[in-house]
C-alpha cells in the first residue's frame, strides 16, 4: 500500500517537474514578453497542480493534504489576475508593439469587415447604398 | 531499499531540479530587456518557491508547512500585482509629464 502511495507521488511529481521544464524552457525560448506569458502559464497551471497532486497523495496527516490542494484552488484563482495585470503592463509600455503584432491586427481588421459584410448581406442591403439613400432623403 | 530512503531520494531530486529552474528563472528576471519579462520571471520564482515549500511538507514531515505555502503564494500573487501597477502608473505618469512639457513649449512657440 505504502509502496503504491510513493509510486503515485513519484509519477505526478515526476510529470509535474517536466511541464515545470517546458515552462522554463519557454521563457527563453520565445522573444517577446507576450509569448512568453504563453509558456508560464504552464508552470501556473499544469506544473503546480500536478506536483501538488502528487504531495498532497502522500502528505503525512489529512488536514495537511487538503491545505495543499487548497494551494492548488489559490493559484488558479489567482494566477489569471496577475496574467492579466502583467499583459495589461506590456500592453501599455510597449511602444514599438506594432512593429511585431501587426499582422494580427491586419487580421483582426479583415475578419471585423468579413463580418460586417457578412451582416449586411444577411439583412440584404448593399453598405455602398446607405449614404447614398440618407442623401437623397436629404434633397 | 527503504521506503523513507525512496522519499528522500525522490524528493531531493525534485528539489534539485527546483533549485536549477528557480535560477534559470533569475538569469531571465536580469537578462530580460523589459520590465514585464523581469515582473514575469517573478511570478514564475513565486510558483516555484510554492511548490518547493510544499514539498518540505513530505520531506520533514510537518503539517504547518503547507500554511506556510498558502501564505507564500498570497504574498507573491500580492507582489505580481503591485509590481504591474506601479509600473503602469510611472509609465503613464512620465507620458503625461512628457505630454505638459510638449504643450508647454508648443504654446510658447505660438506666442
Amino acid at each position: 500500500m505504502e509502496w503504491i502511495r510513493f509510486g503515485l507521488t513519484a509519477l505526478l511529481v515526476l510529470s509535474g517537474l517536466v511541464f515545470c521544464c517546458i515552462g522554463v524552457y519557454g521563457l527563453f525560448k520565445f522573444k517577446y514578453a507576450a509569448n512568453r506569458m504563453h509558456a508560464a502559464a504552464i508552470v501556473d497551471t499544469l506544473g503546480i497542480s500536478l506536483c501538488m497532486l502528487g504531495f498532497a497523495v502522500s502528505a503525512p496527516d489529512l488536514f495537511s493534504g487538503l491545505k495543499i490542494l487548497l494551494v492548488i484552488v489559490f493559484w488558479w484563482l489567482s494566477s489569471p489576475v496577475a496574467s492579466h495585470l502583467l499583459c495589461r503592463l506590456e500592453i501599455t509600455t510597449d511602444e514599438q508593439r506594432d512593429e511585431y503584432m501587426h499582422v494580427h491586427m491586419a487580421t483582426l481588421k479583415r475578419e471585423r469587415e468579413e463580418a460586417e459584410a457578412a451582416v449586411y448581406a444577411a439583412a440584404g442591403i448593399d453598405p455602398d447604398e446607405i449614404g447614398n439613400e440618407a442623401k437623397e432623403e436629404q434633397a | 531499499m527503504s521506503i523513507d530512503l525512496a522519499y528522500k531520494m525522490l524528493l531531493g531530486f525534485a528539489l534539485g531540479v527546483l533549485t536549477l529552474l528557480a535560477l534559470a528563472c533569475l538569469i531571465r528576471c536580469i537578462l530580460g530587456p523589459r520590465i514585464s519579462d523581469r515582473v514575469l520571471a517573478i511570478n514564475q520564482i513565486g510558483t516555484i518557491t510554492v511548490i518547493m515549500v510544499a514539498l518540505t511538507v513530505l520531506l520533514l514531515g510537518e503539517g504547518y508547512l503547507a500554511d506556510i505555502a498558502l501564505v507564500y503564494a498570497m504574498l507573491s500573487f500580492l507582489a505580481v500585482i503591485l509590481l504591474s501597477k506601479v509600473y503602469t502608473g510611472i509609465y503613464q505618469e512620465r507620458k503625461h509629464e512628457e505630454e505638459l512639457h510638449r504643450n508647454a513649449a508648443g504654446e510658447e512657440a505660438d506666442a
